[in-house]
């Protein structure tokens, strides 16, 4: 396994599901975030499928379909586990780890 | 005055006695199931740590003539079915099957030697912990089987009622609450862990049951294809089957067979990877030898077999799944992991630890509730509160307790492998008693804690003892890059560091809870 679609896969799944994670309800709360407005929202949510389908791929092109399809979803479960166990105690880093990725990332992928 | 009816129970409040109940009902046997389970996932690597004869290297050619023709001529000269499994770099030693008659006899050997090895001491985590996660080594009637197919659909329908008991899927989705209460907290673990690896449990749950169909649906086939049970197989594997003629004709050249089928595989696209060679009536002008191909590179765990005429070496056919055999064969593979890749069968691990981690926390859910309304004296309390820490924690000591055993019972001592056996069960049927001992009053978890602290103590001294008995410390082998081993003693030392550090987070909760429930009961008292 290369470390680049490696560490694409993992912080792909952290920061797509990070910024899911921030449109919950329940968390938004206890992370004392402001109310969004529709559009934000929109380009949030947006942005977390990119993240998602980015660190997919990036299994996929590495491991072959059937083998990066378990990968991804293996992964996928296990950092959304760890992602919410670490949430209670470090959110602001969760929070502000998942949004400097999606950013790095997206940047990548344009530029 | 009219009676008034109770208001009817929802699907919700249904769901939930019914996810309770089933927890209750199953989750013993569920726990010994995803935690055997979770340990075959490296079941070779346990295998090089319990039998030292097996830290080899896996050698790099291996030939049927020259290694597996001259052993099984001597010892199942009149055999019915010979089967040569190939060693593989998890498994560097080769294995040997003959059958005569209704036995079903076996060695093991070392292809560098060209040696076949003495009976081994111990049946390792391929020979125990592997076939305990799917028969629970009951073999009679094949009840371990049934025992298993009522288990996974008692934890089929745990999941679907878990779900619909989830009042706010989505708005709890990332949810847990550390600095809440106690039973809020392992409830937000128990949902964390159902939740977010809901696929893995229902895909491993429904894909075990798809490997023993051909045990569930006996009856069926059986009814089915009356005495041409024969007939069934062969259209669902598509093999080739010939009956024994009575003429001798000595077996042609394996090799070739082999090299052909390999061949056969590279042009297909598929990595030609032996897994074993079966020869069915060897010796007989009809023998038939089928080259099985261990599937490396996909899912799928399909042979793609070659059938050869054994006396001519003339191909007989290459076998061609249904669609029915292809997908028992895919659910099968994802069950299994015939295939070489470390990080999905790591992840595996990791999946199946927080399988553990699941069931052991609807545990803690029930006692949490019940403790909060004083039921402690109960009966039912203490049974199930035993029972849990037996199922948990006990069988962690046990485990732990038979690798400890299988370091310091002597090399020589006969019947060897059968004593860690009976060690392991005494020792686990101990623990039951020891939580049963300790399981009620206000200390809820005595039994837990106290087993805790053994499981630390048991996990280091077994990473020491074989250090000390074999050479082979942890510092040792990760420098030497035997990875095998540095997984098991790591995992081992981790395992020691966690039991440790809940045995004394126990401690401060036992301490402060016999307080709280104390005070309550002398408040209730005073107050009543």
């Amino acid at each position: 396994m290369t470390t680049i679609p490696l560490l694409t896969l993992f912080f792909g799944a952290w920061s797509g599901l990070g910024l899911i994670c921030l449109q919950s309800p329940s968390e938004r709360r206890r992370l004392g975030l402001l109310p969004q407005t529709g559009m934000l929202r929109l380009l949030v949510v947006l942005t977390a499928i990119a993240q998602l389908i980015l660190s997919l791929s990036a299994a996929i092109q590495h491991h072959g379909i059937g083998f990066g399809v378990l990968l991804w979803g293996s992964i996928m479960g296990l950092v959304g586990l760890m992602l919410a166990l670490v949430l209670p105690y470090a959110p602001r880093t969760v929070m502000h780890s998942a949004i400097a990725i999606a950013a790095i990332m997206l940047t990548r992928v344009v530029f | 005055m009219a009676s008034v009816k109770p208001p009817p129970r929802g699907l919700r409040q249904a769901m939930d006695s019914l996810h309770t109940w089933l927890g209750l009902a199953f989750g013993t046997l569920l726990y010994l199931v995803f935690f055997m389970g979770t340990l075959s996932v490296f079941d070779h690597e346990i295998d090089r740590w319990m039998l030292p004869e097996t830290r080899i290297e896996a050698p790099a050619s291996v030939s049927f003539e020259r290694h597996f023709r001259p052993h099984l001529q001597r010892l199942g000269s009149d055999a019915s079915l010979w089967n040569a499994f190939w060693p593989q770099p998890r498994e560097p030693l080769a294995r040997l099957y003959w059958q005569t008659d209704d036995n079903f006899l076996d060695g093991r050997l070392n292809v560098d030697t060209a040696t076949l090895l003495p009976q081994p001491g111990s049946l390792g985590g391929s020979g125990f912990f592997f076939p305990f996660h799917y028969s629970f080594h009951i073999h009679w009637l094949d009840i371990g089987y049934w025992l298993l197919a009522v288990v996974s659909i008692g934890m089929l329908a745990a999941l679907v009622s878990g779900v619909i008991i989830h009042r706010k899927l989505w708005g709890e989705f990332f949810t847990f609450r550390p600095d809440r209460s106690l039973p809020r907290a392992v409830l937000d673990i128990h949902n964390l862990t159902s939740i977010m690896l809901l696929p893995f449990h229902l895909l491993i749950t429904f894909s075990g049951l798809v490997i023993f169909l051909s045990i569930y649906f006996k009856p069926a086939i059986d009814f089915i294809y009356n005495a041409q049970v024969d007939r069934a197989q062969d259209e669902l594997y598509d093999t080739v089957t010939r009956s024994p003629t009575g003429h001798a004709v000595p077996l042609a050249d394996i090799d070739a067979m082999v090299a052909e089928a390999q061949r056969r595989w590279r042009d297909q696209g598929l990595t030609p990877t032996v897994r074993n060679v079966v020869i069915d009536n060897p010796g007989d002008a009809a023998a038939v030898v089928e080259v099985r191909r261990l599937p490396v590179d996909q899912i799928s765990y399909s042979y793609n077999s070659v059938f050869f005429a054994g006396a001519t070496g003339v191909v007989l056919a290459q076998q061609r799944n249904t669609l029915g055999r292809s997908l028992a064969d895919f659910f099968a593979g994802l069950h299994m992991l015939p295939f070489v890749h470390w990080g999905i069968r790591w992840l595996y691990f990791l999946m199946g630890l927080a399988s553990c981690g699941m069931i052991a926390s609807g545990f803690l859910v029930w006692l949490e509730k019940r403790r909060r309304r004083l039921q402690l004296g109960s009966r039912m309390y203490r049974w199930i509160n035993g029972l849990a820490a037996a199922s948990i924690t006990g069988l962690l000591v046990a485990t732990l307790a038979m690798l400890v055993l299988n370091r310091v019972l002597p090399t020589g001592l006969p019947h060897r492998a059968s004593w860690e056996v009976i060690g392991f069960f005494a020792i686990w049927i101990a623990t039951l008693g020891h939580a049963g001992w300790r399981a009620g009053g206000d200390a809820l978890y005595h039994s837990w804690r106290e087993q805790l602290g053994l499981a630390a103590w048991l996990a280091l001294g077994a990473v020491g003892l074989n250090g000390v008995t074999t050479g082979d410390f942890v510092l040792v082998t990760l420098f030497k890059g035997h990875w095998a081993l540095a997984g098991v003693d790591s995992v081992l030392v981790l395992t020691a560091a966690v039991a440790a550090m809940a045995y004394r987070q126990l401690g401060r909760r036992d301490t402060a809870m016999t307080y709280t429930v104390s005070s309550t009961l002398t408040k209730t008292a005073s107050s009543g």
